[in-house]
């Protein structure tokens, strides 16, 4: 005997297509049933981010809000890269001291940088001056990850077919894609909408927070997390320079692209600070901008000033030392201790062509 | 590609979607392998070979141990068989692991010896298709069924992708017989598989994935938590082991049932066995009646008085703890069962035994239940030194580290388990799982599967976490 009745079987009429449709339209309409319940009963508001870097950072923000002047904002070469400390060193032996805070986060989506705006919003640093971003809205890829519950707590529904359009590169209405698109975006539509994991990750701490207990971090880092701290990046690749070109044909921005810049440098000068587009240092140049896209952005915001340290860009010293790599796309603590005295130095070099004081 | 996750969802519609489009047997039968060989080279296509070689080498050695009674000849492609099957394994799982233990023992005794350690692959699901393919030639060998004459036949014994990667381990005399006639759509009890299939989804997805992160924190450095986590781990790994691996089995028997097959059941609430014969029984049915059959009985079973009845009971729960992994620790968990079952026998041989009386039966059931949960610390630990580290942990006899995993998730995690295990139990007593739903209208069965689904994907553990038997 088994844990259930095994296995027999039965001598049923053979059912005909339209009762098995039948059957499938009343499972279907249970799912769904059950996911709109879902949707009504854990409200967003309930989740929490399956990362604890974002509490972390925005709590440590938070507390030295008032003396922020300068944040930097992008994915996780921008977390490695740049330390707040060295760079603020730099700038006071240049003469222009200031207060800067790393508020970046390992593979940052577009809709979580989203969310970090809105938590910045709601802190409101009073001093804050430069925003120093990384856009990233034209590589991706996870963005699409609809599995994750990660992508879906930021994807509210009004947003999320913009996010996904904007994955997608293009602004087309749904219908007007052609095949494969358009299920991709139903794909994601309905991920969104069937809260995947939802109740799991409401009751269970996040994962990593099991692995990395409180207690354990480093606030006067100001929001800089060096590689050796933690596990090797899973980039894929593990030998650093040269860099890898692009492996498809070059993209231009499309206008939903461009749009999204627009509405990025919007909300951050709604936040009473300047956006300066930053390109770290990577590897891979499917991680970089490409010389085309840098020339679609600096036509169509010749306002927004950019400090690429892209190969093709000013930086060569950079990428001619191994051991400044810690992989193909992230810093070691020693690359990182260079790019953020270089970055200063390029930094006070913008300050002092515009004439301003942080 | 496992069973719990999209990538499974979409092959196996694919699959069953045009299998029951095919007209002839032969066609599915040759469609079903190509199935399996795309299920397995989704791992790793390289080693599909090795099961190509696996099935070659025993469809002709049954083919010609049963063309002869000259008993030398059989007696010769049976070792081949034997040679060839446990050979494949010997390199793949062991060589690694006794080179490293004879060069500890050589240096034990003052030699000095070194062996350079080869990056061996072991491919997924190896002990459980080698076992499989191998007692089909023993059970030729013994008369016990003829061989099999179609290659296509046997070639989809071994390959049927529902069970091909962690078992349940299949006797070719109950599945090669099934293949005979066509599979009939109708005959197919399709709401018992789809409801074993969820039930299997849920033990997998929802329990022994939101388990697998706090029993991984732990086992990853034991010697840095309190006694508390260190019991919280090892109960949660009690648990998870059984969901994960009997969360598999039902997906596994589910999607073969879907397919028109029937797999040999697995697990009968193994927990609420009232001693460790019993648990035996209920446990990874088809490795121990495996073990019995070709191991125990062959080493000569209880034929031979009572001590080498224990010595056979023991060298067979060690080689099968050897089974799971090349370990030491494999051999301490497979030992701990060994000397209980014979601890059992002799209690029971001086009439004492605790689960035939009601009243002492609880008793029974948590010295059991104990046991098990005890010998799984030495399974789960990463090493010799971590095993007895968190025994010590556990017996109170270590001092404390610092760190705790105590807190709401795991008070919470906790009460959802208990109450699960209190379904379970509910559940098994009732027979819900397997009659009283039948109750209902196929209607609303159907708005009710769905229905679950929607909570079970709500449940569910957004990290997949590969099945802890794939690694056997």
């Amino acid at each position: 005997m088994a844990e259930y009745r095994h296995q027999r079987e039965v001598d049923a009429r053979p059912a005909g297509a339209g009762r098995v449709l039948g059957l499938c339209a009343s499972a279907l309409a249970g799912l769904f049933a059950g996911f709109a319940a879902l949707n009504v009963l854990v409200t967003k508001d309930l989740w929490h981010p399956p990362l604890p870097r974002f509490e972390e950072i925005t709590s440590e923000l938070e507390a030295v809000k008032d003396q922020v002047e300068v944040l930097f904002l992008g994915p996780s070469h921008m977390m490695t890269d740049i330390d707040p400390r060295v760079f603020d060193a730099r700038m006071a032996a240049l003469g222009r001291p200031l207060f800067s805070y790393n508020y970046s986060v390992e593979s940052l989506m577009v809709s979580e940088r989203d969310y970090l705006l809105e938590r910045l919003r709601e802190i409101r640093p009073k001093g804050l001056r430069y925003v120093l971003v990384k856009p990233d809205v034209w590589i991706h890829t996870t963005l699409v990850n609809t599995f994750s519950t990660r992508t879906r707590y930021f994807n509210r529904p009004a947003t999320v077919r913009r996010y996904l359009e904007l994955r997608l590169g293009s602004t087309k209405p749904f219908f007007t894609y052609n095949l494969p698109t358009s299920l991709v975006i139903a794909w994601g539509g309905l991920m969104h909408l069937s809260n995947v994991g939802v109740i799991s990750d409401l009751i269970l701490p996040p994962k990593s927070a099991l692995t990395e207990p409180a207690g354990e971090r480093h606030p006067e880092r100001r929001g800089y997390l060096p590689l050796d701290d933690e596990k090797p990046k899973d980039s894929g690749d593990d030998s650093p320079y040269p860099v890898q070109p692009p492996s498809g044909p070059v993209r231009q921005l499309s206008a939903g692209e461009l749009a999204e810049l627009a509405r990025l440098f919007r909300e951050i000068r709604e936040l009473g600070a300047e956006p300066v587009v930053l390109i770290p240092p990577v590897g891979n140049d499917n991680l970089a901008d490409t010389a085309e896209t840098l020339a679609a952005m600096a036509t169509t915001f010749p306002e927004v000033a950019v400090l690429s340290f892209h190969p093709s860009g000013q930086s060569p010293e950079l990428y001619e030392k191994l051991g400044y790599w810690a992989d193909r796309n992230h810093l070691s603590p020693a690359g990182a201790t260079r790019f953020s005295t270089l970055l200063a130095d390029r930094f006070a070099t913008l300050l002092n062509s515009r004439g301003g004081a942080p | 590609m496992i069973f719990s996750e999209i990538k499974f969802f979409l092959f196996f519609a694919l699959v069953f979607g045009f299998y029951w489009t095919l007209r002839t047997n032969s066609s599915r039968k040759l469609y079903l392998i190509v199935a399996g060989m795309v299920f397995y080279g989704a791992w790793d296509w390289r080693f599909l070979s090795l099961i190509l070689y696996q099935t070659g080498i025993d469809f002709v050695a049954a083919r010609r141990i049963e063309a002869t009674n000259d008993s030398r000849i059989r007696g010769r492609w049976l070792k081949l068989s034997l040679v060839s099957n446990l050979g494949l394994l010997a390199v793949f799982k062991y060589l690694n692991f006794f080179a490293a233990s004879f060069e500890s023992l050589a240096r034990s005794a003052g030699f000095s010896v070194s062996h350079a350690t080869l990056h061996i692959v072991l491919p997924v699901g190896i002990s459980f298709y080698t076992f499989q393919s191998l007692s089909y030639t023993i059970d030729v060998y013994r008369r016990r069924m003829p061989a099999v004459k179609s290659v296509l036949d046997f070639g989809m014994f071994v390959t049927f992708f529902p069970q091909l990667v962690a078992g349940p381990i299949v006797r070719a005399y109950d599945f090669l017989p099934q293949l005979d006639a066509k599979r009939e759509a109708r005959k197919i009890d399709f709401r018992w598989a789809l409801t074993l299939f969820l039930v299997g989804f849920f033990k997998k997805a929802c329990v022994s994935d939101n388990i697998s992160p706090y029993v991984d924190a732990f086992y990853n450095a034991p010697a840095a938590f309190d006694t508390a986590t260190a019991w919280l781990a090892a109960s949660l790994y009690t648990v998870q082991i059984y969901c994960d691996f009997s969360g598999y089995t039902d997906m596994a028997i589910a999607t073969a049932a879907l397919l028109g097959y029937r797999l040999c059941p697995n697990f009968n609430a193994p927990y609420l066995a009232l001693d460790i014969t019993d648990f035996w029984r209920r446990w990874h049915m088809s490795l121990s009646s495996w073990l019995r059959d070709y191991l125990y009985i062959s080493l000569g079973g209880n034929r031979g008085g009572k001590i080498f009845t224990y010595r056979n009971l023991m060298l067979t729960m060690v080689l099968g703890g050897l089974w799971h992994g090349a370990s030491w620790n494999f051999v301490l968990w497979g030992f701990m069962h060994g000397l209980a079952l014979i601890v059992h026998k002799l209690w029971t041989k001086r009439g004492v035994d605790l689960g035939a009386r009601p009243a002492l039966r609880p008793v029974s059931w948590l010295m059991t239940l104990g046991w098990v949960a005890a010998a799984w610390v030495p399974f789960r630990a990463t090493s010799f030194g971590d095993t007895k580290t968190t025994l010590a942990l556990l017996s109170g006899a270590a001092a404390e580290g610092a760190k705790s995993l105590l807190g709401p998730g795991a008070l919470i995690l906790w009460a959802v388990v208990g109450a699960l295990f209190v379904g379970h139990v509910v559940t098994h007593a009732t027979k819900l799982w397997s009659e009283r739903w039948r109750l209902v209208s196929p209607g609303v069965y159907a708005f009710g599967y769905g229905l679950a689904w929607a909570v079970a994907l709500a449940l569910k553990s957004t990290d997949y976490a590969p099945f802890i038997y794939f690694q056997f």
